[in-house]
This record gives structure tokens, sequence and C-alpha cells, in this order.
């Protein structure tokens, strides 16, 4: 997609009000044409021209009013119009793809596009079209008027504008590479100044030389050393280049040429008095080019931008494959790598059961987390495949995926909605159930001591614990009764009592669905059916707790390390 | 706008940036004398009556001082404009170090993010470029104005009065500008905050499947679509107005001169030599309000800027210093504390001893991570005081007390560099032998191994290349190498292996041996090494001890204890040993078995820890002083 597909929605918007813009620029003419005009009468004393050309005066002054404000009306209206179409599109881009590329971390890159990008596109669209064109009519307009009543002085006009565009294009050679260097500079300043507003209270304490305060400093002088040396070398021709198109200098050349002329009995009075009026406004707007210029670039950068984003990866749901209930998951041979090619998770290949409680266990980086969001199809495997009964993921219907799948994560957003609405997810379900889903997860007393109950309103009229969320969390998921329950880290948050009273409601779901407890409390794997262990990505271990005890290295450090004794006085 | 500037600016940069003024205005009113001149020399060439060369003459000198007073201000203006937004940025930098922690909201992290990164640099468009037009627009129209007076008084009086009409049209119609770019700009807001928050609910949005969660946005964003088109009417008199005022202004020029001229108080050449300068002089005008636009846009960056270079840094006390004791680096004394009304700390009264470990115990709300906050200074106390050696901590150099503390906090953060650079910032001219022994300490050992930079290798921003255990080692490796005299540590719950847990214990006891050490605890392995156990309830401290003085009295600090034991020996890990052992305990606790069975209880204890078991302390010896109770935790914490 390119940019110019972008605009097409509001192209003719667009194009009536570029015109009606230029039109207002021919129209502005008029006055100043009936002007000179005069100019001829008052000086010969001659007949003064009649009403037909007042008429035009005044009908040109407030025709170009007119036609300015229908054409910066349409283009606001066109600019909410195109807001509109792309931030649904964005919205339906975001809803497609991978999650790491929109939450998180990844998010800045949404940021950017969603509100920088599409702010700079209302400039674009609502401002510099009609800038940029108001830009270049007048000057030409104008110059077409006094070539046509004296062509000597028109070519007197356009020399300050050739040497004010000459001087210009001097100045911004080579201007790429310092735009460029520009805005690296500018992001090495955004960089350090992310790092030293949200580390300040670490930088309080580690302001040293290599603390977040000194990067600050050294972003910042890095960037205005190379400004002032870039600027330091255009400054003169930059200076020039609208010195020359100064209204008083144009106007005094063209005076002077215009005296010599007239006392020459080359030009006539007319004439002299047209080459000082029109003159100076054909050069002049070389002085505003080149923020013009900068504001057509950054919108125009920023369509690009916007059209990258919707050009990238997005999960598709291709299929309406229905495997039948209780059909098995299979991680197959499945790789996962960063942007930076660093693998998250590497050839693992996992079979689980239709029953029973499984393990997931592993340091912390081991790539636990990796495999959960796989699993719930936040992105797509880099290599190998996940398998509902030998169907990819991709084939299910988005829908029939979470059906069966129940999530908790390890840290839950949850609606700033009723706690029964967070539960139900919006389906009818019977109070017992919510109630019995609740007793389960261990958050039912939690919930009747909230004000209002089942019906208290989150963030609003209370905050809660991180532990509360992941049991909501849980109650939601048993609601759903998956055919595979995973529970990220999910007893993390609780306090040791509810931890036990949770395990033991997870091993009774354990008789009729799996459950898969990614955990890195190896105790916890102890008393599971099945424990896999990950290890810098991959599975180096999947058996039971003895077996792994003895045979798995990797699985045998993990329990050692969390139980052997504090290293205490060493 | 300048006023503001001038105000947020110090020094030499204040004064480069009025002297900048003074030479743009010099440079402007040769620009209006020019201008005019030339408007002279042409009525004087098409007036029989007058000679036209002395007017050519001027006008050439005129001219050639403009550009030279042009040339040399606009040299000025660029050294001046990256001057102005260098001496901002390091202002601002300065500035931030001396605000109180409790200043900096997640919003205002948000806009002092967007201020330095955008703002400031575009802020040196303004003396570089943008003064220069505004300058003109103001002082032109008048210096020529008063050239014009050799043609006509009567235009010099029109001009200036012209000049003032204009320049109140101009405000008026970039306040309603303003006004509308505002509105624009919050209905912007609100639909890119739509959109955000859709992004990052998506995980949930994803897996609860609710058809209605696109349909909310959709009728939001459309929402925000229908009044932004409602407004666009608004749009159209803040632009077009200004234009109007200038043609309404230049037809009056005209129309007086016709006027005149009928009257024959004005001849035709001078008529004409003065709508010459009037046309340009409209021209100017216009530029100049072209660019009101990119300044009201600074205006508001300059605006954000001085809210914060203007708040209100950290008071300094001037307090007389009361005698330090010897053995205390830090005295807290009935301090309270509260954020907007809820009262967090009450009346809490402790002391830091030079040398030894500190555990602040209490459930979630108690005030733990507050008290330690305070000793940092992120706020001041509300009422109380805090002493270091005697001296009030409000009278002390902010800088010097940070030069003196190390923390390992919950939102520590990691800077975007390598991995060896985070840990120097503890101590800039640590040797490196000094910084392998804080790594080995940290037990980073293991995933710089696994990283193909080793100490190179870079963290990404805020860490976010590391795992969360990866980045609290780096912390403690942090830590352990700055060893100040006063170490703040907060024992994350969740997000951590246990291991990490325990390295914050391991390191809390090392760097007791040289500093006092505050620590935030909850896993009982720490607790009980501590030397002085601070029990928080309710903002209040309800309990001070040391574990074995503590587990011997009835209270918070038992319940604790309790809970946590049974908790642990009922979840199925504790060997069933140490089960019996407790069961003994709890028999003989409450007078259900004879005292015997203490014995046995003891030696299962004794195996434990020779067992090499993970345990706390060394199993009490004998049932006086809370014997009983401090087996139980002595059990407990073997069966963590």
């Amino acid at each position: 997609m390119t940019r110019l597909e972008l605009l097409r929605p509001v192209r003719g918007p667009l194009l009536t009000a570029i015109a009606l813009q230029a039109a207002a620029g021919v129209l502005a003419l008029l006055p100043l044409l009936a002007l000179i005009g005069f100019t001829d009468a008052w000086l010969t004393g001659g007949p003064a021209p009649g009403t037909p050309v007042v008429t035009a005066a005044v009908a040109g002054t407030i025709g170009a009013a007119l036609a300015a404000a229908a054409a910066t009306w349409l283009t606001h209206r066109a600019d909410a119009d195109l807001a509109l179409r792309l931030q649904r599109r964005l919205a339906e881009t975001i809803r497609r793809a991978p999650v790491p590329a929109v939450t998180g971390l990844g998010a800045g890159g949404v940021k950017k596009t969603v509100s920088d990008d599409t702010g700079a596109l209302h400039y674009l669209v609502a401002h510099t079209l009609l800038d940029a064109t108001a830009l270049a009519v007048t000057p030409l307009v104008g110059l077409i008027a006094l070539a046509v009543i004296d062509w000597r002085l028109a070519l007197c006009a356009v020399v300050p504008l050739a040497l004010g565009l000459w001087w210009y294009v001097r100045a911004m050679r080579g201007s790429g590479a310092n735009f460029a260097e520009y805005a690296a500079q500018q992001q090495r300043i955004n960089a350090a100044v992310v790092d030293y507003v949200r580390g300040l209270p670490t930088a309080k304490v580690y302001g040293g030389a290599g603390g977040a305060r000194s990067r600050y400093t050294a972003a910042v002088t890095g960037f205005h050393d190379f400004f002032r040396s870039w600027s330091g070398g255009t400054a003169a021709v930059t200076t020039a280049s609208w010195l020359v198109v100064a209204p008083g200098l144009t106007t005094a050349t063209l005076a002077a040429v215009g005296s010599a002329g007239l006392a020459l009995g080359a030009l006539t009075p007319a004439a002299l008095v047209a080459g000082v009026l029109l003159g100076p406004a054909v050069s002049a707007p070389v002085a505003a080019a080149g923020p013009r210029l900068q504001a057509l670039r950054t919108g125009l950068a920023a369509l690009d931008s916007i059209a990258e984003f919707l050009r990238g990866p997005r999960l598709d749901w291709t299929g309406t494959a229905a495997p039948p209930p209780g059909a098995r998951f299979r991680f197959d041979g499945v790789t996962y790598r960063y942007d930076d090619g660093r693998a998250a998770v590497e050839e693992v290949t996992i079979d689980l059961p239709e029953h029973g409680l499984v393990a997931l266990v592993g340091a912390s980086g081991s790539g636990k987390s990796t495999l959960v969001a796989l699993l719930a199809r936040f992105a797509d495997p880099t290599a190998g495949r996940l398998l509902l009964d030998g169907t990819p993921l991709a084939e299910l219907r988005e829908a029939d995926l979470y059906q069966r799948i129940g999530f908790v994560f390890q840290d839950t957003g949850l609606r700033q909605a009723s706690v029964r609405d967070n539960l139900t997810g919006g389906r009818t379900v019977t109070e017992d159930r919510i109630i019995q889903a609740c007793r389960q997860a261990a958050i039912h007393d939690d919930i009747r001591g909230l004000p209002d109950g089942y019906d208290t309103v989150l963030g609003e009229d209370t905050e809660l614990s991180g532990g509360q969320r992941q049991r909501i969390c849980l109650a939601r998921a048993l609601l759903r009764e998956p055919e595979l329950l995973v529970l990220d880290e999910a007893l993390s948050n609780v306090d040791a009592e509810t931890g036990a009273a949770l395990f033991d409601a997870l091993r009774d779901q354990a008789a009729q669905r799996t459950v898969l407890l990614i955990t890195h409390q190896v105790r916890l794997a102890r008393d599971a059916d099945r424990v896999l262990v990950l290890d810098r990505g991959r599975l180096v271990g999947d058996g039971a707790h003895r077996h792994l005890l003895d045979r798995c290295p990797a699985y045998r450090a993990l329990w050692d390390a969390q139980a052997a004794p504090a290293g205490r006085n060493s | 706008m300048l006023r503001t500037l001038l105000r947020l600016l110090q020094g030499p940069d204040r004064r480069h940036l009025a002297v900048l003024t003074a030479w743009l205005a010099a440079a402007a009113a040769l620009h209006g004398f020019a201008l005019a001149l030339a408007g002279i020399a042409v009525a004087a060439c098409l007036d029989p009556d007058r000679a036209a060369a002395p007017w050519f003459a001027a006008l050439a000198v005129a001219a050639t001082a403009f550009v030279v007073v042009q040339w040399a201000a606009q040299m000025i203006a660029f050294r001046v404009g990256s001057g102005t937004a260098r001496a901002l940025h390091l202002r601002l930098g300065n500035h931030l170090a001396l605000l109180p922690l409790g200043w900096f909201g997640p919003a205002r992290q948000a806009e002092l993010v967007e201020t330095a990164a955008t703002g400031v640099p575009q802020l040196m468009s303004y003396p570089a470029i943008l003064l220069r037009p505004a300058v003109t627009a103001l002082v032109t129209p008048p210096a020529a104005a008063l050239m014009l007076t050799v043609l006509d008084w009567r235009y010099s009086l029109a001009v200036l009065a012209a000049t003032v009409l204009a320049w109140y049209a101009s405000r008026f119609s970039g306040h309603l500008a303003g006004a509308v770019d505002a509105r624009r700009h919050r209905v912007g807001v609100e639909a890119t905050n739509r959109v955000l928050e859709y992004a990052a609910r998506q995980p949930l949005i994803r897996t609860d499947q609710r058809p209605d969660d696109a349909d909310d946005l959709d009728r939001a964003l459309r929402e925000v679509a229908a009044s932004a088109r409602r407004s666009v009417g608004t749009v159209i008199p803040g632009l077009l107005l200004f234009g109007v005022a200038l043609n309404v202004l230049f037809a009056a020029h005209i129309a007086f001169g016709a006027a005149w001229l009928a009257g024959a108080t004005l001849t035709a050449p001078a008529f004409i030599g003065v709508l010459v300068v009037v046309a340009r002089l409209t021209a100017i005008a216009s530029a100049g309000a072209e660019l009101a636009a990119g300044l009201r846009l600074q205006r508001g960056t300059v605006a954000r800027l001085a809210d914060v270079l203007e708040a209100p840094p950290l008071p300094r006390l001037d307090a007389p210093r009361t005698e330090a004791r010897d053995d205390a680096l830090a005295v807290v004394e009935h301090v309270s504390f509260g954020y907007d009304r809820a009262l967090v700390l009450d009346d809490v009264s402790f002391t830091l001893p030079r040398r030894g470990m500190t555990a602040l115990v209490g459930p979630s709300g108690a005030g733990k991570t507050t008290a330690a906050r305070l000793l940092a200074r992120f706020w001041d106390p509300d009422s109380g005081r805090i002493l270091i050696d005697g001296a009030d901590l409000r009278t002390l150099d902010p800088e010097d007390w940070y030069a003196r503390i190390a923390t390992v906090l919950q939102d520590d953060y990691l800077l975007d560099t390598g991995i060896g650079d985070n840990i120097r910032a503890g101590r800039p001219d640590a040797s490196d032998a000094e910084l392998a022994a804080a790594v080995r300490a940290a037990a980073l050992e293991d995933t710089l191994a696994e990283l193909d930079g080793g100490l190179d290798s870079r963290v990404g921003p805020g860490g976010s290349r590391l795992s969360g255990g990866q980045r609290q080692r780096v912390c403690i490796a942090r830590a352990l190498l700055k060893a100040a005299p006063l170490t703040l540590m907060d024992e994350a719950t969740s997000a951590l292996d246990p291991e990490n847990a325990r390295l914050i214990g391991d390191a809390a006891v090392r760097l007791a041996a040289t500093g006092s050490v505050l620590v935030i605890a909850h896993n009982l392995e720490t607790i009980v090494r501590a030397d002085q156990i601070l029990v928080l309830d309710g903002g209040r401290i309800v309990q001070r001890g040391t574990h074995t003085e503590l587990s011997a009295q009835p209270g918070r600090y038992r319940d604790l204890l309790r809970a946590r034991t049974a908790a642990t020996l009922g979840s199925g890990d504790a060997p069933d040993s140490l089960r019996e052992a407790a069961a003994d305990l709890q028999a003989l606790r409450s007078g259900l078995a004879p005292v015997r069975e203490w014995s046995q209880a003891r030696s299962v204890m004794g195996k434990a820890q020779q067992g090499r078991r993970r345990c706390g302390a060394d199993p009490p010896q004998g049932l006086e002083a809370g014997g009983i109770e401090a087996g139980l935790a002595f059990i407990a914490s073997c069966a963590l």
C-alpha cells in the first residue's frame, strides 16, 4: 500500500480544496491589478477605470476570502473523515497483529503510529496542502500578470527568486544525511530521557559517571554539538537565501531598475508601479519555503509510517476446522525467535495429554511464557507448528480456540466493569456456576467482602491486589470449562495458604481436563502428573518428578537451588 | 512567550537572547526605513517636482545597513537558538534531579519525555528562525511609518494605527485558532487513547472473544469523528479573520488616499509611493501571522517547561544539628506521612544502626515501602523528622545523601547500556576485579556466559532484554558494588524465583557487615537473619526486636509466623519428620504433651540442619525464651 492509496478516500475533497485555494490566489490578484489601472489614470490625469474594475476588485477580495474559507472547510472535513478511517484500520490491524507487537514493550511502535503519525497527518491534510498551494500559486499568478504588463520587469522579479532558490538548494544539499542524523540524535535524546525520567529514583541514587543523568547530558550535548555544526555550515547560505528576497530589498531593486527604465524612456510609469507592486511578491515565498517543505516532508513520512504499520504481520484465521472434543494439543518442533534473531524457544516438541496436571518449569528467562503465548496464538512460531488433533491452530475458528483453552496470565488486566461481567465475559451464566467457580478459585470470600459483592465495579469502586486479580481470572477461565487450562505463574502472587488451596483445586480440575501449570516454583511440580523442564529455550526434561530428579540434570539443579540451604555467612 | 523564555533562562543565556532581540529589532527598523525609502524613491521619480537621486542614495545606504545588521543578527540568532535549547535541556536535566519523586506521576513522565525529546529541540527554531519574522512584523511597520512623514504625515499615523489594529486582529484570530486547535487536539487524543487502550487489552479481548469490544471502540471513534466534523465550521473564523482584517486595512489606505487626492491634499506620486510601502507591509504582517501556528505550538512547550522548571525542588531546611550517636546512622523520630488524605505512616520511630540488617515486616499496605522511600527522600515526612548522624535529612544536600545510599527496589530501573555499565553505576571508579566480585556475588556469571557480549551486552530499554530475575541480579550487583553506608532493599514477592529472593537475603547479609541495610522482607529466611525486625501494621510499628525475641512473645509477628508455618507444613512439601516435630511442639505449647517431647523435636531440628536443609537460624537450645515458637519458625524455614 502506498501513501497515496491512504489518501484516496479523501482525494475528491482534497483536490477540490486545492483548486479552490488556487482560485483564491488568482482572485486576490484582481484588486492589485485594479489599483495598477487606477495609478495610470492618477499619474496621467486620464480617465479613471469604470465601475466594472472597482466591482472586480471588490469581488476579487471577497471571492478570495470565500474560496479560501471553503477550501479550509473541505480539508478539515476530509481530515476528520480520514482520521476515522485510519483509526478503524489501525484498530483492525491491531486486532489481527501478533500480540507482542502491540502490547507491553512492543507497544512503542503502536503508540508512535496511532498518536504521532495520525497527528502529523492532521497537519498535512488540514493545513499543509493548502499552505503549499498558496505558496506556489500567489507568486505564479503575480509573475504572469507582470510578464503581460512588462516582461523585462518580470525577468527582474525572477532574479531574486532564482538566487534565493539557488541558495536554498545549496543550504539543503546533503540535508538528507543530516536529517537522518538529526532523527538519530533525537532518538538518542528520547532514549536517554526515557531512561532518565523513568529511572529517576534509580538515577538519584546511581547518578555517577555511568548514570542516566550523565547519559542524558551526553545525549543532549551530542545533539546540540551536531546541530550547531550542521547549522553553522549552512548559516550563511540559509541567511542569504531569504535575505535576497526580503521585501525591502526586492522593492528597492525594482524601484531602482524601474526608475532607470523610466528615465531612459523604456518603461511607462504604470509599468514601474506594476513592477514594484507585483515584483516583490514573486520571490517572497522563498523565505517561507523551508518550513512548508519540512511540514510536507513530515506529513508524507507519517503517511509512509502508517502504511507500513498497516502492512505489518497479521495472524489470520483461515479455517473453520472443528476437531472433536477432547482433542490433544501438540507442539511440533516449535521455534520462536525475537526480532534480533535470539531464540526464545527452540525445537520444542510436546504432546499434551487429554487430562492431568502438567507442570512446566524452568529458570526465569527459559522460555516458559513464550510457549504460553504461542499456545494462545498470540504469535506464530518462527518454525514448527502448534496442532490441535493434527490441525494447525490457524485453521481453527478464533473463538473456538479460546473456548477450548482457558488462560490465566501473569499480569492480567481486568475490565473496568462489574466483577460478574469480568467473570462471564458478557455471557449468561447462572449464579450457582459463578459462585462454584469462584469457590474453586478461592476468591468467593474476597468478592463477597467487596462493597457490592459480585456487582462491584472494578477500578472504580475498588482496587484489587495482584493475587486477587489472578484468582478472578482463574474463576473466569474455569467458567468456560476449557479442555486445556493454562496458568502462567498464576500462583505467584498469592500467600502460601491460598496457594495450597488453589493447588488442590487444580488437582481436582485435572481429573476432567488438562491443566498446564507454568511456574518457577519447582516444589509445585512435585505433585504434578508430569513435569516439563525448559532450559534456555529447549525442552530438556519430560516425565515424572522422581524420574526427572534422577535423570534430568537441569531439573535436579532447579530442585537443589530451591531446596539448598541459604548461603549463610558465605 | 519571549518573556517566559527569558524568565526560564539564566545568566549569559538570558543576556544572549535579550541581545539577539535588540539586534533583530535594529535590523527590522532598518528594513522599515529601506522599504519606506524605496516607496519615497518611486514617488520621487514619478514626480517631476522632486529630485530622485538623493532618495536613491539614502535608499542605498539604508539597504546596505539593513543587509549588514540583519546578517550579523542572523548569525547571532543561529548561535542563540542552539544555545537556548542547550541551556534549557541542561537546566531541565538538573532541575529534574532536584524535584521530589512524589512529583513524578505517569502523566508527567510521558509529558516530560515529549518535552525533552521533541519540544525543546523544536524550541531552537524560536530564536533562530521564528523570532525574526515576529520582530519584523512588530517593528518594521512603525519604522516605515516614521519614514513616510516625508511623503505625508497623515499616512504615518494611518500606518501606525493599522499596525496596532492588525496586531489586535492577529491576537484575536490566534486566540480563536488556538482554542479550536486545543479542542481538536483533545478530540484527537481521546481517539488515540481509545486505540492505544484497545491495543493494550489485546490478550483480554482475544481470549474473551466479545464482539462488543470492537463495536465499543468503533462507536467511540465514530463519536469522536462526528464531534470533529461538527466543529469544522469553528476553524474558519480563526484562520480567515486576520487575512480579512489586512484586506480591510489596505482598502482603507486606498480610500483615504483617493479622498485626499480628490481634495488635492495629496499628490498622485506620493499616494503611489505610500501604496507600494503599505502593500509590502501587509505582506510582512501576513507572513508574521502565518508563523503564529508554529509559535502557538512552541508556546505550549514553553508553558510545559515552565511548569517543570518552576516546580519547587526538595526544600532544604536550615535546622541545627543535634549530637550524632555513635551507634546510629539514622534515627527516625515520630514520622507521619500520607498521600493526599490517607495516612500511610503514623508516628513511626526507629533507629538504623551503622552496621547490621533491619527487616521491615507486615501485611501489604502496612507502609513498608513508604517507610523505605522516606529514607531515600522520595518525599519528606508530614511531621516528625529523620536524623542522619544527628542532622535532619532535610538539611542535607540531597546529592550528598544519595551518594551515601543504595537501593534494590521493585521498580529499580536499568539503563539501556551494557550490563557492566549498569553495575558500574554503583561505583564508577571500581576496579575490574571488584566488578567481577560483585557479578559473582549476585550469581550473574551464568547469565553473562549465556550472552554473546558478556558484560558489554546491552540490556535494552528499561532492561527489557533481560528476564525479571536477571534484572534483579544486575540491581543486586550494582548495590553490592556501591556498598553504601545505607542500602534499602525490597524483596519482591512475585515474578521471581526463590533463588533470586534468596540472593537478596544474601546480599543484605553481606552488606550488613559493613553498613546498614533496611530490607522490606517477605521471606522468613531473610527475616530470621535480621539483626532487628520492625513489624508494621496499619502505618504503625506494632512490634520490634530480633526473631528470637519476637517469636517468644505473643503479637503480630508470632501470628505471621504461625500462619506461615501452618501454610508451609500444610502444603505437603515438608518432610514428614519436620511435620511430626511441629506437631510435637504444638502439642507441647497447648500443654497436651510432656516436656520430654521437646528433646525429640529438637533432635529432628538438629538433623534437618545437618542435612543442609534450608534453615533460617539455629534451632533454639531450650524451651525458655519462646523456644517453642522459635522452633516452629525454624521448622517453617526448613520446610520452605
